[in-house]
């Protein structure tokens, strides 16, 4: 469609929807939470998430991210907004340059905090604790490089499992591997995957378990399924998506 | 660890806040465009149940240079501004992004931006602010609920702080002052394509205050103390309208 000279819509927008679901026997099944989420990607390759996540687990924990990733994919500015037990927990702007990572964060334990952390390069990702965020820290993984990878150190939010303190600026990194490339149905339809398993997490203060993720093959990384073991026992599932312009 | 285990008799499960979505279409009414789309709005707006509120709204102007603007606002229990994040395209090139954080004498910006780079911003305040303009239109229907049906005629909320200067909210993000002027019309039925409320139908008389002048602005919200906003007007070089299109109480069930 050719639009009039007045109008510019040069970018493109991905909306989901994520089900949060328990793998635990006695709540096989159950919806446990659920996350919104939209992706802007810009003429020039730079690209926004925006997520709504909603974990119903007792305390509940409502959290509003927004990630901005240039066109090389390394962060550029974050917002983090969570609630916990249905109160306020924190809020938090971060900001990303060659040399350091800053935060300007109030939260309902710390108070007013700003942080500025040094880095000896600029940080490669952001993870927000989005399950969408998740998908796209695997883009770190290099598809030419061995099966098992660990991921340069980046900067995260919050270092509790559900990302439920904070925010404020922490480090962590992750070994991965590549499963293999597949084909997945998932209820948002069925696509060309690559599968994904976090072992180890490093920098958390309790030991994250065993956590697979099914990411688009397309080069977008869009979240399609993960499931975490151990204590967790819970799956996640890409059941809505679209496209507009 | 943030998880607990739920006290006798609570279920493990908490879901005490309401959810509900919205989308609002952004027309022309100049005669040359009339009815063409020339932007939206997309939002999900949270409750608490201590009647706190944050929204996110992701809005889009089409009119060249287009401008992307997501905001993160959040309100206390009286509608009173607790802190806003903001992340401003224009001409789909990145502009600036923010967060404003708002105490009862002072109101902070931590802000970078294309123009002005990173800056601090520590605005004094002689009174907690009552509202926040951040240039969203499912927030522009918020500031009313400071307004004194009862009373009637223009009042004035007194000074509030804006995002921007910029009638579409182009700039900054950085705070600019002003005072608010309200009106009320009267309570009508109103029809938008989400559906057919029961309204109150207030104006946005038109300001100076800002580098140039902002023409009279109509505004419909709903009348069920939520002032959800269902449509609107602007008048004068602007000639837009904006309709409530699509609206869901998306609040998973009580368990």
């Amino acid at each position: 469609m050719t639009l009039p000279d007045h109008i510019q819509r040069d970018h493109k927008i991905i909306r989901g929807r994520i089900a949060y679901t328990s793998n635990k026997p006695d709540r096989l099944g159950q919806e446990r939470g659920r996350e919104v989420f939209t992706v802007v990607v810009h003429n020039d390759g730079r690209r926004s998430l925006t997520a709504h996540a909603e974990i119903d687990d007792r305390p509940s924990v409502l959290r509003f991210e927004q990630l901005s990733l240039d066109p090389h994919w390394r962060p550029t500015d974050a917002f983090i907004r969570i609630s916990v037990g249905d109160k306020l927990c924190g809020t938090g702007w971060f900001r990303f340059t060659e040399t350091e990572a800053e935060c300007e964060t109030f939260t309902s334990v710390e108070g007013r905090l700003s942080q500025r952390w040094p880095l000896s390069g600029p940080t490669l990702m952001f993870g927000g604790h989005a399950i969408a965020n998740d998908g796209w820290c695997v883009k770190l993984f290099d598809l030419n490089g061995p099966q098992t990878q660990t991921l340069p150190r980046f900067v995260v939010s919050s270092t509790d499992h559900r990302g439920a303190t904070g925010p404020s600026i922490a480090l962590a990194s992750a070994t991965i591997s590549l499963v293999a490339r597949e084909k997945v149905i998932v209820k948002a339809g069925k696509f060309d995957a690559l599968h994904f398993c976090f072992g180890e997490v490093h920098g958390l203060p309790v030991e994250h378990p065993i956590y697979d993720v099914w990411v688009t093959a397309d080069g977008n990384y869009t979240f399609l399924k993960g499931t975490v073991g151990g204590y967790m026992m819970t799956a996640y599932e890409l059941v809505e998506l679209s496209d507009y312009l | 660890m943030s998880t607990a285990a739920p006290a006798a008799g609570q279920s493990i499960m908490q879901r005490d806040h309401k959810v509900y979505t919205g989308v609002i279409s952004y027309i022309s009414h100049k005669p040359e465009r009339k009815g063409q789309e020339r932007g939206r709005e997309m939002y999900t707006l949270v409750v608490h149940s201590d009647g706190s509120r944050t929204i996110t709204v992701h809005t889009e102007i089409d009119d060249r240079p287009s401008v992307h603007r997501d905001a993160i606002y959040a309100l206390d229990k009286d509608w009173m501004p607790l802190d806003c994040m903001m992340r401003l395209t224009v001409g789909d090139k990145f502009m600036g992004t923010g967060w404003m954080k708002f105490y009862d004498t002072y109101a902070e910006c931590e802000t970078f931006t294309a123009t002005e780079g990173r800056v601090s911003q520590r605005y004094a305040l002689k009174a907690p602010l009552k509202t926040f303009q951040n240039h969203a239109i499912a927030c522009d229907s918020w500031h009313f609920k400071h307004y004194d049906i009862a009373k009637g005629g223009i009042q004035n909320i007194g000074q509030i702080l804006l995002s921007s200067p910029d009638h579409r909210g182009a700039t900054g993000p950085l705070f600019y002052a002003i005072s608010m002027q309200l009106g009320y019309v009267g309570k009508e039925k109103v029809t938008v394509k989400a559906g057919t409320f029961d309204a109150y139908h207030f104006q946005f008389p038109g300001t100076k205050e800002l580098l140039t002048e902002h023409p009279p602005y109509e505004i419909w919200t709903t009348a069920d103390g939520e002032f959800t906003f269902l449509k609107g007007g602007v008048a004068g070089y602007m000639q837009t309208y904006y309709e409530l299109i699509d609206f869901k109480d998306v609040t998973p069930p009580k368990v």
